[in-house]
């Protein structure tokens, strides 16, 4: 049998890559394909679907769903990762109370093996979730489309898409729902295994659905794609997909042709650039372009602490690193002023001065201004020339209103 | 498209207000030693910690919600307490209080970590209860809304109250009741692309018969206050049924009021965690 394999994942709108939790995966020397959506209201999803995908694919033995010891390695491995990120220093205090409280991922999963049984050429699938494996016949004839054509596995019986799929969970024993298993001979025909927004879409769009995704060739199709079909007739959500298509050559056995599946590493990657390039510099951020230059250098802290800052009135404080002390909003609230210098190296003193119009991106822009700017220096004084906006007593007037919407 | 479909995400924020009743009632004791405003506080701080949780992304937070906290009653009559993003409520609370707890390293042992629980609005009771100013403002904010995101979710409301309201005399009560209902109405009448605003009452009280989604205004005992209450309450739409079904809440009749009376400490909760839950809506309908 000659296989093809195409791959595409994207985004929801408004958001980036690196906030998507769909992972797919697929190893050539095992035939194994799989894809994952973290489920996005649990606590890491995206480290756990690309554990599921990666566990998944990397071993050539068959699909086995009682191997819990081996369920239980990947629970391990999902523990070990987050507790990492956990207990970086500086971390947010609700990452690490999540963690605390037992917070767990949730995934649904998709997994597709070819092998051979004896001398037939067979594949095997399991699916627990709202994420689909459609086998399209290469017989199927649009114009005498009938639904019980096109096979389906998914552990969705009622094709109900809602927000409470079942999963595989990261910190518990049980799973959420029964995982649906099925094993058939391999015949011609095209394999599509996608998450839950794209699944939901060809279920009620079928005929619509084979045709446009037979037109993707590049992942810039794929993009444009999704971005109209949001504006129909699609969810938006995290989008993901395998199309592996299989013809007769006459071969007992898989050899693989065409494989082009976007690497998501790789468009991370490109994000990242992207984001450097385009970060936000206001007109009124006057600092030396040395020091602005070295924002960018990927070796600095992820947070710094401040080690020591000005107040208000004046008096030198020392960061204790307690949350109180720098959490506060009448600490935290963007500063007119800052003066920064670095003792070790015997620097010169740095002054920037803000002057920011849109007080929505105050926050934002402070925690990029101690992300990116202050990190490599060791004294930092904030200046506040006016204090935060005191609420009067009485009724809000329409000025409090405006400062409300302004926010919007 | 049909009403109230619109799911909460970073490109559609939801907006989500919380009117809290300040007055002097409110500190009365309710649960253990806890006075309706310090219980009500807890169940609040505890919702928008939730509402971070649900919304993190590893480790930072999705602004897929907009909340005001609007105190009514107090020293200050009507106040904008808190209006921010959701991260930015995560990233900013008033105050963080800090417990120790040993949790598992995932190798078979135990670390011990200090838990920060973080605070966003603090206890309040005094003074009377201007609930029509509270929504006459509320209003204002919606609109604002509505000019800037009107292909969003609806608003939702949550009103939360011991009392009925009041402006100072008999007389001043009976305006500032009429006055309440007019400015609720008004805010049940703005139009979005997603529907209508939703408003959704929760009256607290101490051991009385609680009702939950009243239906008619029969079923309310003849109790002024629910039945106040239960006119400037939303009809709950479909999609959040099956938010009160998870939480284990009362099942919604088909005609049902986004509103209960006489709510214990727990139905409080319950309450507020289903007008928070931006319903559960990603049904399609369509065929080929």
């Amino acid at each position: 049998m000659k296989v093809s394999v195409k791959g595409f994942i994207y985004h929801k709108a408004a958001e980036r890559f690196v906030d998507c939790f769909d992972r797919y995966g697929y190893n050539l020397s095992t035939n194994k394909f799989a894809i994952s959506d973290g489920v996005s209201k649990s606590f890491f999803p995206d480290i756990w679907a690309e554990l599921l995908v990666n566990d998944f694919i990397k071993k050539d033995d068959r699909i086995d769903l009682f191997n819990l010891n081996e369920y239980k390695n990947i629970q391990k491995e999902w523990i070990k990762k987050v507790g990492e990120i956990v207990a970086k220093p500086d971390q947010k205090y609700f990452v690490k109370n999540f963690f605390i409280q037992g917070r767990s991922a949730a995934a649904t999963f998709v997994g597709l093996h070819f092998f051979k049984e004896g001398n037939i050429l067979k594949w095997e699938a399991i699916a627990l979730g709202d994420s689909f494996l459609f086998f399209v016949p290469e017989n199927f004839v649009p114009e005498n489309f009938n639904e019980n054509k096109i096979f389906r596995l998914s552990s969705q019986n009622n094709l109900h898409f809602n927000n409470f799929p079942d999963f595989f969970d990261s910190r518990n024993p049980d799973n959420k729902g029964k995982i649906k298993q099925k094993n058939k001979d391999l015949k011609s025909g095209t394999f599509y295994l996608m998450t839950d927004a794209l699944a939901e879409w060809f279920v009620y769009h079928p005929l619509n659905a084979i045709e446009i995704i037979n037109n993707w060739k590049s992942q810039k199709d794929f993009q444009d794609s999704i971005d109209s079909l949001r504006k129909i007739d699609l969810t938006n959500d995290d989008c993901a997909i395998l199309q592996i298509e299989i013809q007769e050559n006459y071969i007992n056995d898989i050899v693989y042709d065409k494989v082009d599946v976007t690497d998501y590493s790789e468009l991370l990657r490109l994000e990242k650039e992207k984001m450097i390039v385009d970060a936000p510099i206001p007109e009124s951020f006057d600092v030396e372009k040395k020091i602005y230059n070295s924002t960018f250098n990927d070796s600095l802290p992820e947070l710094v602490k401040l080690d020591n800052y000005y107040s208000d009135n004046g008096e030198k404080k020392k960061d204790t690193g307690e949350r109180k002390e720098t959490k506060g909003v009448e600490n935290n609230f963007l500063p007119d002023q800052i003066i920064i210098e670095n003792e070790k190296k015997n620097s010169e003193k740095i002054n920037i001065e803000f002057k920011i119009n849109n007080k929505e991106s105050e926050s934002s822009f402070l925690n990029l201004i101690i992300r990116k700017v202050l990190a490599p220096f060791d004294i930092v004084y904030l200046h506040h020339k006016s204090k935060p906006k005191e609420f009067k007593n009485n009724i809000p007037s329409d000025s409090d209103v405006k400062s409300t919407t302004d926010k919007f | 498209m049909s009403y109230y479909s619109k799911q909460w995400s970073t490109a559609t924020p939801g907006y989500l207000i919380f009117l809290i009743d300040q007055s002097s009632s409110m500190g009365h004791i309710w649960v253990g030693d806890k006075t309706f405003a310090q219980y009500t506080s807890e169940i609040i701080n505890q919702t928008i910690n939730e509402l971070i949780a649900t919304n993190a992304a590893g480790e930072s937070v999705k602004n897929r919600v907009f909340i005001t906290l609007i105190g009514y009653g107090g020293n200050h009559d009507v106040k904008d307490i808190r209006s921010d993003y959701i991260n930015n409520y995560s990233e900013r609370p008033l105050r963080v209080d800090i417990f120790s707890k040993k949790v598992s390293d995932g190798s078979g042992g135990f670390i011990e970590m200090e838990m920060e629980v973080p605070i966003f609005l603090e206890p309040i009771s005094s003074g009377l209860t201007p609930m029509s100013d509270a929504f006459k403002f509320a209003k204002k904010l919606i609109e604002g809304w509505i000019t800037k995101k009107n292909d969003n979710p609806v608003p939702v409301i949550i009103n939360i109250s011991d009392g009925r309201p009041e402006g100072g005399s008999e007389e001043l009560n009976k305006i500032e009741v009429e006055n309440t209902i007019v400015a609720a109405n008004e805010i049940m009448k703005l139009q979005t692309l997603d529907g209508y605003p939703l408003i959704f009452n929760v009256h607290i009280a101490k051991n009385e018969k609680e009702i939950q989604f009243p239906e008619f205004e029969f079923e309310l005992n003849d109790n002024p206050m629910a039945e106040l209450l239960f006119k400037i309450s939303s009809s709950v739409p479909f999609v959040y049924k099956q938010a009160a079904k998870d939480l284990e809440l009362n099942e919604i009749g088909d005609n049902a009021k986004g509103f209960i009376s006489n709510a214990s400490p727990e139905t409080l909760l319950k309450f507020i965690n289903f007008g928070s839950s931006g319903g559960v809506n990603r049904s399609t309908i369509y065929r080929d």
